[in-house]
């Protein structure tokens, strides 16, 4: 990670007739990190991407791609940058072999057959697209955009529609991407998947970008009380939903009264409210089964700014 | 080897692999003239000397107007088109590499049938060989830029479908490939020379087959090759890597300028 900017975005606006898909976004990536673009759907992350690729003309504003200029150089732009996109295939007759040389022909770079292997395809080498599965697809997808050595990837919801496996499996792949010095920009709805791999995330409300920083900073903008949940052998605290020190039952009686027969706390001071929960079960004769302690996540989070930002009606 | 000779070869690779590709350039045209020449010179004894031009003309139309649109619209409706484009893929090849697959699979599709017409039925063999292959290049090089053409222009499958429909199954009946020209309606042949096969079979009949000079077949050979001329420039000014992108669609009709200057003057 350095302090160069591999992507600049100034005041980018995009519109599609009356519709302002992206309205004057701005924000920039460094060098060999993860950035993730969240935001709800249709809130404006494909078409920000699209102009950062040079499929669309902005409307106004700005993109850098390492100084170049998507709209003004894209040949120079296409063997710096690689991409996934959301909608992408290949002709079905294709196997990832003639694949990786097909592209690798164009890029006018050596064919880099041994990605094949690091992404797990060597033994789909001469398989036809048509006959892969979506998971063989997502990684060779994920392998051409990388084939000819780019400096940024750009992906488009990589992980959509991926079993478990395949997703760690992709996330290891991305991982080892950065530790090699390439700068990847992610758009994902999986916020998991933002925490656990992005640098820095920026949430995109309506084309705009609603809040920026490191996940945790993203996180902790939020409300800032743990979540304690507590089952209890004979379920008294969950029937009583007593007043703790530092904790109040979690917004009303629906999720005071969790899943799974647990009592949901919200608390400002969880060593506290976790003595008090203790205090309370051995009064009266209770039993502890089990209890966690949450710190809020950036699922919650994320949920808190889209309900905000459409005057919480979501 | 350059990206755009290694796109050539992938894409004759598809011609052979994709049984649909497969089917239309060569199953589909040898089989329909084996069939049709086992009753047809029975119904028509002058048959046998169309059968070579006509099953020809048959077997390039099946090969572009039957499967180039739909490759391209398919291409671009599922993202295959974006996929090329962020790789640095460019336009040109994608419009000029379907249409020299699509000559060299009608090349061969063409010494095929004319052997086995020859073989099979007897038919005449070309007397000017050379005339044969201008006429052949040409037709292959018309009906393959057309079919590009519908491919850019085409909003669905549907519409592609619909509008190669508009010229194959005219050209089938109207075209002179079944029925010599001369036994058409005046009326009929003159309106019939709107249709590229009825262009590309007269130029046949007379330099290839008649053995008339070049000049003799000026009128069909000019209008072909101004039609490759007019669709390539459309299929580059209207050419679209996303179904999202909207452009004057309506120029496409363009295309039809040369066949109506045969109507009126050929």
């Amino acid at each position: 990670m350095n302090d160069r900017m591999a992507l600049e975005v100034r005041e980018l606006t995009k519109r599609y007739g009356s519709t302002t898909a992206v309205d004057r976004l701005t924000f920039s990536v460094g060098a060999g990190t993860i950035y993730g673009l969240l935001g709800p759907n249709g809130a404006g992350k494909t078409t920000t991407l699209e102009c950062i690729e040079g499929l669309r003309a902005p409307d106004d504003g700005s993109v850098g791609v390492f100084g170049i200029d998507p709209t003004t150089h894209p040949k120079e732009l296409w063997s710096t940058i690689g991409v996934q996109l959301q909608e992408s295939a290949l002709p079905k007759t294709m196997t990832p072999k003639e694949a990786v040389v097909f592209f690798s022909r164009y890029h006018k770079v050596e064919p880099r057959l041994d990605l094949l292997d690091r992404f797990g395809l060597a033994a789909h080498a001469d398989k036809q697209y048509g006959a892969m599965s979506v998971g063989q697809r997502r990684r060779l997808s994920l392998a051409l955009s990388v084939a000819h050595g780019p400096a940024l990837v750009l992906l488009d919801e990589p992980t959509a529609g991926l079993d478990v496996e395949s997703r760690v499996e992709l996330h290891e792949m991305m991982r080892e991407l950065r530790r090699g010095g390439t700068t990847i920009v992610l758009s994902t709805h999986d916020m998991a998947e933002a925490e656990k791999l992005c640098d820095r995330i920026g949430i995109i409300i309506a084309g705009r970008l609603a809040i920026e920083g490191t996940p945790q900073q993203v996180t902790a903008a939020g409300d800032r009380r743990t979540k304690i949940r507590v089952a209890s052998m004979q379920g008294t605290i969950r029937a009583d939903a007593p007043a703790l020190a530092g904790a109040e039952p979690a917004n009303g009686s629906a999720e005071a009264h969790d899943d799974d027969g647990y009592a949901a706390y919200w608390s400002d001071r969880p060593a506290d409210s976790v003595t008090a929960i203790l205090d309370y079960l051995k009064r009266n004769n209770d039993e502890l089964v089990d209890l966690r302690v949450e710190r809020p996540s950036l699922e919650e989070r994320f949920v808190e700014i889209t309900t905000a930002a459409h005057g919480g009606t979501r | 080897m350059t990206g755009y000779v290694h796109h050539l070869s992938v894409d004759l690779k598809a011609g052979v692999r994709d049984a649909t590709l497969m089917l239309m350039n060569y199953l589909f045209p040898i089989g329909f003239f084996v069939m049709i020449g086992l009753f047809m010179p029975t119904i028509n004894p002058g048959f046998v000397d169309l059968m070579i031009p006509g099953m020809i003309v048959f077997a390039v139309m099946s090969g572009t107007l039957m499967t180039i649109p739909a490759t391209l619209i398919d291409q671009r409706d599922s993202g295959i088109l974006r996929s090329y484009r962020v790789n640095g893929v460019p336009s040109g090849s994608l419009i000029s590499i379907p249409i020299v697959g699509a000559v060299v699979h009608m090349a061969i599709v063409a010494m095929i049938l004319t052997a086995l017409s020859a073989l099979l039925y007897g038919a005449p063999l070309p007397v000017n060989w050379a005339g044969f292959a201008l006429t052949l290049l040409l037709t292959a090089l018309s009906f393959a830029t057309l079919s590009v053409l519908i491919g850019v222009v085409a909003p669905t499958s549907r519409a592609g479908t619909m509008l190669a429909q508009l010229v194959y199954l005219p050209s089938v009946l109207l075209g002179g490939l079944m029925v010599p020209e001369e036994l058409l309606p005046e009326a009929v042949a003159r309106g019939a020379s709107i249709l590229p096969a009825t262009q590309a079979m007269r130029a046949f009949n007379t330099l290839a087959f008649a053995g008339d000079s070049y000049a003799a077949a000026a009128w069909p050979l000019l209008v072909l090759a101004a039609s490759v001329v007019l669709n390539l420039a459309l299929c580059y000014a209207l050419f679209a890597w996303d179904p999202r992108t909207s452009r004057p669609r309506v120029f496409a009709l363009l295309a039809v300028v040369p066949f109506a200057v045969a109507v009126l003057f050929g």
